[in-house]
């Protein structure tokens, strides 16, 4: 129970100096309301339900690894020490992966209203099609979160864990835009396996985020 | 590696390599005799999927116990695994070129293939950045456990999925490999061999690798 509590806690302090340097908020939505206005500008309103999934995925990707690689790049040497003696490693990762899928659930979810917005929305389930979003960009998110971890203990920029983490994301990303998919083309049982899928995935990662960081951070 | 191990590939090579040129193979529509290439294309995986397990094991390894040794042989399986599966891709795409009519298609199989040896890549790229060894080591081994797991996942599971759609036997509605076979002429006589002896080799080149790489960082310490 007290392990739990130190990991809400930590979530709600993540959330705070989130809010309190607001560049990082502010640069996260920024960056994904810039991508869609260029999709946007590029294609136009969309017809074909495969193009339509596949702008959508590649928005919320690339909004998805900017905000989940500044997950571990803003720690100081300093506050690595504070970290390092305040938290158990398996708290933190977990900690700093869920609040990161959160944020990004949200973010995905809100990206995906104004991606509707722009190109319009050909057909398709709206409930399933939001959970789908919401478990992918979850999914991909504790992805992203577990390699921003790898590319700060690897001495390396937040560059590298994006170079680490995309080839890891794609096959969550497929995932997602073949449910997707059907759920624009009326295959909901397919969707909702798919989406059963990819909460597993979320599962998986935050187990393996779990077990695997402790190695990362006894440095 | 054990002697008997390296007389077993090349006896299993001695059998594999003739018969998959010169056996007789089961006569199917479309494949006709671009079927040997079972052999050698559909043996990679299996072999690269095997070095790479046993990568993934040494990596445990250097977690566990911290032995520099372990991170050299994981290293050394990771890369022939890449070989593997760069052989995999390059006799995949021969055989699409002459039964499909194309060298790449959006087919579920050859997109995890690429995107398995992306990953890899990345990690090559990983190790290349750390120029401590002891954190290299750590790191690339955490990579390569988070990696692996989630590659199987994805790479077993997904193409598996009812509805997809993949050209490759046994998916699809195509026929699987228990059909590639009549009584006369069992072509898995030949196949099971084939993904011995070129596992077998994989795990003797991984060897000659980590010996000379393992050599050549005993001499650069010493000098």
């Amino acid at each position: 129970m007290n392990s739990l509590s130190s990991i809400w806690t930590w979530m709600r302090h993540e959330w705070q100096l989130e809010l309190r340097q607001k560049a990082g908020i502010q640069g996260a939505i920024l960056y994904v309301l810039v991508s869609l206005v260029v999709a946007y500008q590029a294609v136009g309103e969309i017809q074909e339900s495969e193009v339509w999934v596949g702008l959508l995925w590649i928005v919320l990707l690339f909004s998805i690894v900017n905000s989940s690689s500044r997950s571990f790049a803003s720690d100081s040497p300093g506050r690595k020490i504070l970290l390092y003696f305040w938290l158990q490693p398996g708290q933190l990762i977990l900690a700093r992966m869920l609040y990161q899928m959160a944020f990004n659930l949200v973010s995905g979810c809100l990206g995906f209203a104004v991606f509707c917005l722009l190109m319009g929305l050909p057909g398709g389930h709206l409930p399933v099609l939001l959970v789908l979003v919401a478990v992918g960009s979850s999914a991909a998110a504790a992805l992203g979160t577990f390699m921003a971890a790898v590319a700060s203990v690897s001495g390396n920029g937040p560059g590298l864990s994006a170079i680490l983490g995309l080839p890891l994301m794609v096959p969550t990303l497929m995932a997602a835009a073949k449910g997707s998919l059907f759920a624009l083309q009326g295959g909901l049982a397919q969707a909702w396996m798919y989406a059963g899928m990819l909460l597993l995935l979320n599962l998986l990662a935050v187990a393996l985020g779990y077990l695997l960081f402790p190695y990362l951070w006894r440095e | 590696m054990k002697t008997y191990l390296k007389i077993t590939a090349v006896a299993a090579m001695f059998w594999v390599i003739p018969m998959a040129f010169l056996g007789e193979v089961s006569v199917q529509p479309i494949l006709h005799e671009t079927i040997r290439n079972l052999y050698w294309h559909v043996t990679m995986w299996f072999s690269m999927f095997i070095l790479l397990l046993a990568s993934v094991v040494h990596g445990i390894a250097y977690l566990r116990h911290n032995n520099p040794i372990r991170d050299e042989k994981s290293l050394a399986l990771t890369q022939v695994a890449l070989l593997y599966g760069c052989i995999g891709i390059v006799t995949g795409m021969i055989w699409a070129r002459f039964t499909w009519d194309t060298f790449w298609t959006k087919d579920p199989q050859l997109n995890g293939a690429a995107i398995t040896i992306l990953a890899y890549l990345a990690y090559m790229v990983l190790r290349a950045s750390i120029p401590d060894a002891r954190k290299r080591a750590e790191i690339s081994a955490v990579y390569g456990i988070f990696a692996f797991v989630l590659m199987v996942v994805l790479i077993v599971i997904l193409p598996r999925m009812q509805d997809v759609d993949s050209l490759h036997p046994g998916k699809g509605g195509n026929p699987g490999f228990g059909n590639y076979k009549d009584l006369k002429n069992d072509m898995r006589l030949v196949f099971y061999p084939a993904i011995l002896a070129w596992t077998l080799l994989g795990f003797w080149l991984a060897n000659l690798s980590f010996r000379i790489q393992h050599l050549t960082r005993i001499s650069h310490a010493q000098s």
